[in-house]
């Protein structure tokens, strides 16, 4: 009595795991009975599907024989209340169907097999014509038998199947349709017989012809080989709602002190003012007529925008023009770039022509936009912070007419790309040069740099 | 005994899991996707100033994939992130308050709400009617920037109503960036480029070679001339002076006179004068050349009329003046009862920038 209660608490606290992890898998269940026969081992019954009510549904119906013996038919009974083999009542699950009087076994085959039902089996019998009943006072067909026939219902020639102690048998039952209570165990029983006979017989069979219609079912079986239970779920559809949100990570920073970029992985690093001062690196470092000098600024844009980024840079200064100022209104040192057709072009700086240019070294993904897009370097020369001569920069100053500058009211397109970014870093490489005129002075520029993603 | 303890300890279990479970259930609801509508698409806000604390016109687009009834739109900004029905953490500094709606496209029609908008939710209003779908540009001027550098994020949500109020329509996200201003600087010292030679290829001071001119025997009948070169640019405000020093040419107690006027090369008597253009008689010298300004001063820069004064300002320029180059031509004259030696003397010349 004990024992009985222990093993009631087991199933329920088993039952209840079933439901919290929400598997479609029968889990082992074991129960003790005073049947002669032998519990067959490695049961389960693997279905497609848990959700209520489902239709279409496969279920594999595994286990390993107890006895090395013959068998001629399976009996899987699908009972709500117990899946103690010789219990004499079977509660109909409500909604639970085999799927038809004749269900249907995938290829109509039984494989029997040593190593498991998913290695695929060596050896195999047809095992067709099945058949299901009505049980439980049910609507839908509860109790199916397995059997090798030539006839419906496991009527005509039939035969049997020898398996040894151990060895697996396994069958897919397609077109079930499962028990309509959300989150509610269910059980199966299944019990093998040596013949086709005994499991069909009207009076000693698994389901005697007066229990086809009833909750009734017999306590013992003749031609019982084999038996054992398995515990079932139906379990509501898992819905996993993850959120991305909308990212743009962008910032921008002047060399560390070796020079070289400071910002690591999605703008972290240790950076530094983006502020570069333009000269030829002496003390004071000043800007001369017979030389370009250059200056780094870097940039990183991370951004999970499906449509890409546009980076502007707009000028913020006082002064009335795109380049570098010493008065706050004109500038000595203006915007440069080449021309063609009317559109600003990446040139190459021309010493004692003053002027400022911009060339962004694209990272991966980017493209830079004209006249941003000149080739540069992008990084000092080692020992140097005057760029090569042949760098071609640009600085769009002026209003095209599909190109807004500086001084527009969202500046000029530096770089863009066409879909996201991770961590891209794209160099600003600043040229600029005096002429010989220049009025001596210090000449400042302030630019602000908007990222702008399209999601 | 034994047993009844078993039994109770797995009823706990069966409380404990049935606990779980409905945790479970519970978490599984509450992560149930919402009846959300479509997601607005093609969304950027573009700032015309992303500087941390200033005033800044923001354009947003967005599209409008399906046919909807729109009558407001909501536009709420929060620096935790986009996420729709999430608590929203108000940019720090951040004022769309006093926005006015600048140009508008797509949708044209939309007033501001000013009872549903407050310093980051921004609420437009138009008579609810079927709007088909498509781009949308809105404007947005007067917009304060969030005080903090960093990304900040945007929520749109399109309704039915007029006032933003009942479930939403369409819905979306954008990040945006607020980050330091870029500074460049360079610094013009002042420059006076003066160097000088025999000869100066182009305007490369590096390039000038010789600084000793030898006129060979001179005589009374022919004069004897020489040249040298220049080159000078400043970017001095007012720019520069050039002056000539030093004697005119001597050999002990002999001297060749200076031109202390201005006079054409007489041969046969004794003259030593410089001028700074180009010369028929005698064939010497050159006017200036290149992109600068500077000039020979007026009693200089007469073909062949020389002069040589101690101290006069041979060229000048009272502006700043690009690269010039500048050919001193220098003649000699003697008479016949000059006396014989070797007539020596060292010039400089000094350029003055006046910054």
């Amino acid at each position: 009595m004990h024992n009985r209660l222990l093993a009631l608490k087991r199933y329920a606290y088993l039952t209840i795991s079933l439901v919290f992890g929400a598997t479609a898998t029968g889990l082992v269940f074991l129960t003790s009975t005073a049947n002669a026969a032998g519990q067959v081992q490695n049961r389960s019954i693997e279905m497609s599907s848990s959700v209520p009510s489902a239709t279409g549904v496969t279920y594999l119906i595994s286990f390993k024989a107890a006895t090395t013996t013959t068998i001629g038919g399976i009996a899987v009974d699908i009972c709500n209340d117990t899946p103690i083999v010789g219990s004499t009542t079977c509660v109909y699950p409500t909604g639970f169907s085999w799927g038809s009087a004749t269900p249907t076994i995938a290829s109509g085959t039984v494989d029997y097999n040593s190593a498991s039902p998913y290695s695929g089996g060596t050896a195999s019998a047809v095992w067709g014509f099945p058949e299901a009943f009505v049980g439980g006072g049910g609507a839908n067909y509860q109790t199916l038998f397995a059997c090798d026939a030539t006839a419906a219902n496991c009527t005509g020639t039939t035969s049997t199947i020898s398996v040894t102690s151990g060895q697996y048998i396994y069958f897919t039952v397609t077109g079930v349709t499962n028990p309509s209570t959300a989150n509610t165990p269910f059980y199966a029983r299944i019990v093998t017989f040596d013949t086709v006979a005994d499991l069909i017989s009207a009076t000693t069979g698994y389901l005697p012809t007066a229990d086809r219609t009833s909750t009734t079912r017999p306590a013992t079986f003749t031609g019982e080989v084999d038996y054992g239970g398995v515990a079932l779920s139906t379990a509501n559809t898992v819905s996993i709602t993850a959120t991305v949100m909308e990212q743009l990570t962008f910032c921008d920073s002047g060399p560390n002190g070796g020079g070289t970029n400071p910002i690591t992985s999605y703008c972290a690093g240790t950076l530094t003012t983006p502020s570069i001062t333009i000269g030829n690196g002496g003390t004071p470092s000043v800007l001369s007529f017979t030389a370009d000098y250059g200056g780094y600024i870097f940039t990183q844009a991370t951004t999970n925008a499906s449509h890409g980024i546009v980076v502007n840079m707009k000028k913020t200064g006082t002064q009335t023009c795109g380049g570098l100022s010493s008065d706050g209104s004109t500038c000595g040192i203006p915007a440069s770039s080449g021309t063609s057709s009317g559109q600003p072009t990446p040139a190459v700086i021309t010493a004692g022509t003053a002027g400022i240019g911009l060339c962004v070294q694209p990272g991966t993904g980017v493209t830079a936009t004209s006249p941003y897009s000149g080739t540069c370097t992008g990084v000092p020369p080692a020992g140097s912070n005057n760029p090569p001569s042949t760098d071609q920069v640009g600085m769009n100053d002026t209003t095209y007419a599909s190109l807004t500058n500086l001084e527009s009211a969202y500046g000029s397109q530096l770089y863009s790309s066409a879909s996201t970014l991770n961590s891209a870093n794209n160099v600003l490489e600043f040229i600029a040069t005096a002429s010989a005129t220049t009025p001596p002075g210090i000449y400042t520029a302030s630019y602000t740099l908007v990222a702008t993603g399209t999601f | 005994m034994n047993v009844t303890i078993s039994s109770q300890h797995n009823y706990r279990r069966i409380v404990l899991a049935i606990s779980l479970s409905l945790v479970a259930i519970a978490l599984v609801w509450v992560f149930l996707p919402k009846a959300y509508g479509a997601q607005l698409g093609y969304r950027s806000l573009l700032l015309s100033d992303d500087r941390v604390n200033v005033s800044a016109t923001y354009l947003l687009n967005f599209n409008i994939t399906d046919p909807e009834t729109l009558g407001s739109l909501k536009v709420q900004f929060c620096s935790n992130d986009p996420i729709i029905n999430d608590v929203c953490i108000a940019p720090q500094g951040f004022d769309i308050s006093s926005v006015t709606l600048g140009s508008e496209s797509g949708v044209t029609d939309f007033t501001i709400l000013a009872s549903e908008t407050d310093s980051n939710t921004l609420v437009l209003t138009r008579t609810p009617s079927t709007y088909n779908g498509g781009g949308v540009t809105l404007t947005f001027d007067n917009v304060i920037n969030p005080a903090d550098p960093g990304t900040d994020y945007a929520r749109l949500l399109t309704y039915a109503t007029s006032d933003a109020s009942g479930s939403f329509n369409d819905y979306g996200g954008i990040a945006f960036g607020i980050v330091n201003p870029l500074q460049v600087t360079s610094t013009v010292p002042p420059y006076l480029l003066f160097c000088g030679g025999i000869t100066i290829s182009g305007f490369d001071c590096s390039t000038a070679s010789g600084d000793y001119v030898n006129f060979g025997d001179i005589n009374s009948t022919n004069t004897s001339s020489a040249q040298t070169q220049m080159v000078t640019a400043t970017n001095a405000n007012t720019g520069y002076n050039m002056y000539v020093y030093g004697t005119t040419l001597t050999s002990g107690n002999n001297v060749i006179n200076p031109m202390a006027t201005q006079d054409v090369s007489r041969p046969g008597i004794s003259q030593f004068g410089i001028n700074l253009v180009a010369n028929q008689t005698p064939l010497v010298g050159a006017n200036p050349v290149g992109p600068g300004v500077a000039a020979p001063t007026s009693s200089y820069d007469v073909p062949n009329w020389f002069k040589f004064v101690s101290n006069d300002v041979i060229a000048s320029t009272s502006q700043p003046t690009n690269y010039t180059k500048l050919t001193a031509s220098y003649i000699v004259n003697i008479p016949s009862n000059q006396s014989p030696g070797v007539y020596v003397t060292s010039l400089t010349y000094v350029c003055l920038a006046n910054f």
